[in-house]
C-alpha cells in the first residue's frame, strides 16, 4: 500500500491467529493489486487505459467504490474528486517549483468527476481523463481487513494501514486503544490522544508531502477546482465507523479550508481539526475521552 | 475496568439522516467488502410472463389423414423474488400451461413406399400447474439454495428437490459450484378408447425417478471473460417409454452425462458489446450422443431515446440417433427395445432468435423470438438408415414484464 501497515492482534489460540493474519493480508494485496495505479494489470489501469475508447464493465466491489466516489463528490459540493490525480502530474513536490499558470489551465480541463459516464455499471472516462482510487482504497482495506479479522475469530486487534486505523475490538484487558493523532508542527509527537473501543480513525495532514517556495507551505492535498493546494487545515481527524467514511470526511475537510470546523459540525462528524496557527476545534480537541463512533 | 469504561465519556450520536455522516457510511456499507454477508440482491422482483410456443403443421403428404396440426403450448408464469433479512431471499414461481393440438404416435409406409405419420387423432386439450419455491442464503464467500418443485397435469404428477451451492475462491476470481436434485413423477395416461389403450393402461400407475449432480467452476479470465465449465450426471429410472405411441418400449435406466462450457467475453468496441457462447455435449447409454452451440450478442443501443438492449443469438444442434431408434413398420419390429420418436433421431437443428428488453425506471420490459428448424441432413455425422418423417418445426415468442422494488 505504500505505507507501513501492521496488525495488532490478540487471540489465545496460535493457529487461528495465523491464518487470520494471512487472510488479512491477502485482502490488502488483492486491493493494492486490483486499484494500484502503478500497476500495468490492474482494474483501475484498465479503466484508465480505455479512456477516450469505450466504456469499461466493472464488478461489484469496483462499482460499490465508485458510487461511494459519487456520493464523496455531490457531498463535497466537487471538492473531493477521484479524476483530480492528474494535477499531481504538475505539482512536484521535490522540486520546489511550482507550477505555471499555463500548466494549470492546461490540465484542469481534464478534472472533474462530472465530466465521466458513470451509470452504476459501466464507466466512461472522456479522452485524457483518469481516476484514482488512492483516497479510499488504504482506507476501504482496511475495513476490509477489518472484517476478514472479525470473521476468522478474532476479537481483540487493530489494524493500521499507514496511519488509517479500524479497530477489530478492545484491548485483551478491555481497555480502549490510545490513539495519537499527529502533531503537524511535529510530526514525531501526539497532538491528541484518542481512546478508541471501536470504530476506526482516519487522519489527513499537510506534513504528508509538501513542498515549501518562498517560505509558503504547499501540500499534497490540491483543490480540484483550482488546481492549487489548500490552506487552514494542518491536520484532521475523523472517527467513525468505517475506516473509509473517516478517510474521506478528513480529506474533505482539508479542502473544504476555513469552512471545514463549520461543514464538520454539521455533518455531525466526530473530529479533530488543528489550523496552521495551531488552533484546534472539534470534540476530540479536549481532554481524553473514550469515543464509540 | 467496568469502573474505567463508565467512566469514559462515550460520544454517541443519533445519525443525522441528512449529513455526509450518514450517507457516506450508507454508501460505505453496500461495497461487498464491507460486510460480512455475501451480496444479497436489495430489490424485490415481480415478474409476468408469456410464452406462445407453436408447432408447424406437418406436410399433408406425410400425415395419415387430414389433420396436420401439431401442438400449440401457452404458457404464463408469474414469479416472486425478495430478500428476506439481510441473508437470505426466497424465490417462487408458478406456471400455467395449456396444451392442444396433436402428436405423432405411429408411422406407416403410404402407397409410394414413403413413410407417413400417424397423428392422434383427437385433438388434446390439457392443463398442466407447476410451482416452485427456492431458498438461498448468502454467505461472505458463497451461496446455498434449496429448492422445492410440483408439477400436475391430468396424466402426469412430478415432485422435485434440489440443492445447490456456490463457492468463491481464489480471491473471487473462481466461483466452484454444485448441485444435486432428484425428482419422483407418476404416470396416469387417460386410457381412451383407441388403438393406445393398451401402452396406457400398461403405463397407468407407473413411475419415473431421477437423480443428478452437477459440479463446475467459473474461471475469471480476465478483465473482459469469464468462462464456466461443468459435467453433470443424471440418471432416470423407471417407466421412461413413452403411453402415447403404439409401439415404444425403452430401456428402464437412462444414464445422461453431460459437458458444458459457457464463455462471456466484453468487447470494448462498438461502445461495449457482450459476447455469449456456450457449448454443451451430451451422451447417453441409449446410444444419443448429441452437441449444441448457442452463440447470443448483448448490446445497449438508443432508439429515439429508448435505451433499449438487443441479444440477436443462434444455436445448432446435432445428434446421433438412439441405438433402438427405428421406423420398421408395424410387425417387423425386433430387438428389445424400440421408438420411432423423433427425438431420439439422429438430425441437426438450427433456431435463430433475437431478445429484446426496455428499461423504464424500475421496470423491465422482456420481448423475444425464435424460430427453431430441424432436418435430418442437418446433422454432422451419426446419420441412421431409417428417416425422420416427425422431426418438428416451431417458433416461439414470449412477453414479459418485470418490476423491481
Amino acid at each position: 500500500m505504500g505505507s507501513p501497515c501492521a496488525f495488532k492482534l490478540y487471540h489465545s489460540d496460535q493457529s487461528v491467529l495465523d491464518r487470520a493474519i494471512k487472510l488479512a493480508q491477502q485482502e490488502v494485496v488483492r486491493l493494492e493489486k486490483k486499484y494500484s495505479r502503478f500497476l500495468a494489470t490492474s482494474e483501475l489501469s484498465l479503466i484508465n487505459a480505455q479512456a477516450g475508447l469505450a466504456p469499461v464493465q466493472v464488478d461489484n466491489e469496483t462499482a460499490g467504490l465508485l458510487n461511494y466516489a459519487a456520493m464523496c463528490f455531490e457531498l463535497s459540493d466537487g471538492l473531493f474528486d477521484i479524476t483530480s490525480g492528474v494535477l499531481r502530474r504538475i505539482w512536484d513536490f521535490k522540486s520546489s517549483r511550482l507550477p505555471s499558470q499555463q500548466q494549470l489551465d492546461d490540465t484542469l480541463p481534464v478534472v472533474g468527476f462530472d465530466k465521466i459516464h458513470w451509470d452504476g455499471q459501466k464507466i466512461a472516462l472522456p479522452n485524457n481523463m483518469e481516476i484514482d482510487l488512492g483516497g479510499v482504497v488504504k482506507e476501504y482495506a482496511a475495513d476490509c481487513a477489518r472484517q476478514v479479522l472479525l470473521d476468522h475469530g478474532i476479537t481483540h486487534g487493530l489494524v493500521d494501514l499507514g496511519g488509517d486505523i479500524c479497530v477489530v475490538g478492545c484491548q485483551p484487558n478491555d481497555q480502549p486503544w490510545s490513539m495519537g493523532v499527529r502533531d503537524p508542527e511535529n510530526p514525531n509527537q501526539a497532538a491528541v490522544t484518542i481512546p478508541l473501543m471501536s470504530g476506526a480513525i482516519a487522519t489527513s495532514g499537510y506534513y504528508e508531502r509538501f513542498m515549501v517556495v518562498d517560505g509558503q507551505r504547499y501540500c499534497h492535498i490540491i483543490n480540484p477546482k483550482t488546481g492549487w493546494p489548500v490552506q487552514f487545515c494542518a491536520t484532521v481527524a475523523v472517527v467513525s465507523s468505517r475506516c473509509l467514511v473517516s478517510g474521506s470526511l478528513a480529506t474533505i475537510g482539508m479542502l473544504k479550508q476555513q469552512g471545514a470546523v463549520s461543514w464538520l459540525a454539521a455533518q455531525e462528524a466526530t473530529f479533530f481539526l488543528q489550523d496552521t496557527h495551531g488552533q484546534r476545534f472539534g470534540s476530540l480537541s479536549g481532554p481524553p475521552k473514550s469515543v464509540q463512533p | 475496568m467496568v469502573k474505567q469504561r463508565e467512566a469514559a465519556v462515550a460520544v454517541t450520536k443519533r445519525l443525522n439522516k441528512n449529513s455526509a455522516l450518514s450517507a457516506l457510511t450508507l454508501s460505505a456499507m453496500a461495497i461487498p467488502g464491507m460486510s460480512n454477508a455475501a451480496v444479497v440482491p436489495e430489490n424485490k422482483t415481480l415478474s409476468v410472463r408469456y410464452t406462445q410456443y407453436q408447432e408447424e403443421d406437418m406436410p399433408q403428404e406425410r400425415v395419415v389423414g387430414l389433420n396436420t396440426q401439431r401442438y400449440s403450448i401457452d404458457v404464463l408464469q408469474v414469479r416472486y423474488f425478495t430478500p428476506v433479512d439481510e441473508k437470505y431471499s426466497l424465490d417462487t414461481s408458478v406456471q400455467y400451461e395449456t396444451l392442444s393440438g396433436a402428436s405423432p404416435y405411429d408411422n406407416t409406409l403410404n402407397s409410394n413406399g414413403q413413410t407417413v405419420v400417424n397423428l392422434s387423432g383427437a385433438t388434446i386439450e390439457e392443463t398442466r400447474v407447476d410451482a416452485s419455491v427456492a431458498g438461498t442464503r448468502y454467505f461472505k464467500e458463497g451461496t446455498l439454495t434449496s429448492s422445492v418443485y410440483a408439477s400436475k397435469e391430468n396424466d402426469y404428477q412430478s415432485l422435485g428437490l434440489g440443492l445447490s451451492g456456490s463457492l468463491e475462491i481464489n480471491q473471487k476470481h473462481t466461483t466452484l459450484l454444485g448441485s444435486i436434485s432428484t425428482s419422483f413423477d407418476e404416470l396416469s395416461p387417460t386410457p381412451l378408447g383407441s388403438t393406445l389403450a393398451g401402452s396406457r393402461l400398461e403405463a397407468d400407475g407407473q413411475s419415473k425417478r431421477s437423480f443428478s449432480v452437477y459440479e463446475g467452476v467459473t474461471q475469471v479470465l480476465n478483465k473482459f471473460s469469464t468462462l464456466q465449465v461443468g459435467i453433470g450426471y443424471t440418471r432416470l429410472s423407471g417407466y421412461l417409454s413413452d403411453p402415447y405411441r403404439s409401439a415404444d418400449r425403452r430401456p428402464d435406466t437412462r444414464e445422461q452425462t453431460t459437458v458444458t462450457a459457457q464463455y462471456r467475453h466484453y468487447l470494448t468496441q462498438m461502445g461495449g458489446v457482450a459476447w455469449h457462447l456456450d457449448y454443451r455435449f451430451y451422451q447417453d447409454d441409449w446410444g444419443v450422443l448429441a452437441n449444441t452451440f448457442t452463440s447470443s450478442v448483448w448490446k445497449d443501443i438508443d432508439v429515439f431515446g429508448l435505451h433499449i438492449t438487443l441479444a440477436p443469438n443462434v444455436r445448432y444442434h446435432w445428434q446421433h440417433a438412439a441405438d433402438f431408434y427405428t421406423l420398421a413398420p408395424t410387425g417387423d419390429r425386433s430387438g428389445d427395445y424400440y421408438s420411432d420418436d423423433f427425438r431420439l433421431s439422429a438430425y441437426g437443428a438450427i433456431s435463430v432468435g433475437i431478445d429484446m428488453q426496455y428499461h423504464h425506471n424500475n421496470t423491465v420490459f422482456n420481448l423475444g423470438f425464435s424460430q427453431y428448424n430441424s432436418a435430418e441432413n442437418w446433422g454432422l455425422s451419426g446419420s441412421q438408415d431409417s428417416e425422420t418423417p416427425a422431426l418438428v418445426n416451431f417458433t416461439t415468442l414470449s412477453l414479459g414484464v418485470e418490476y423491481h422494488f
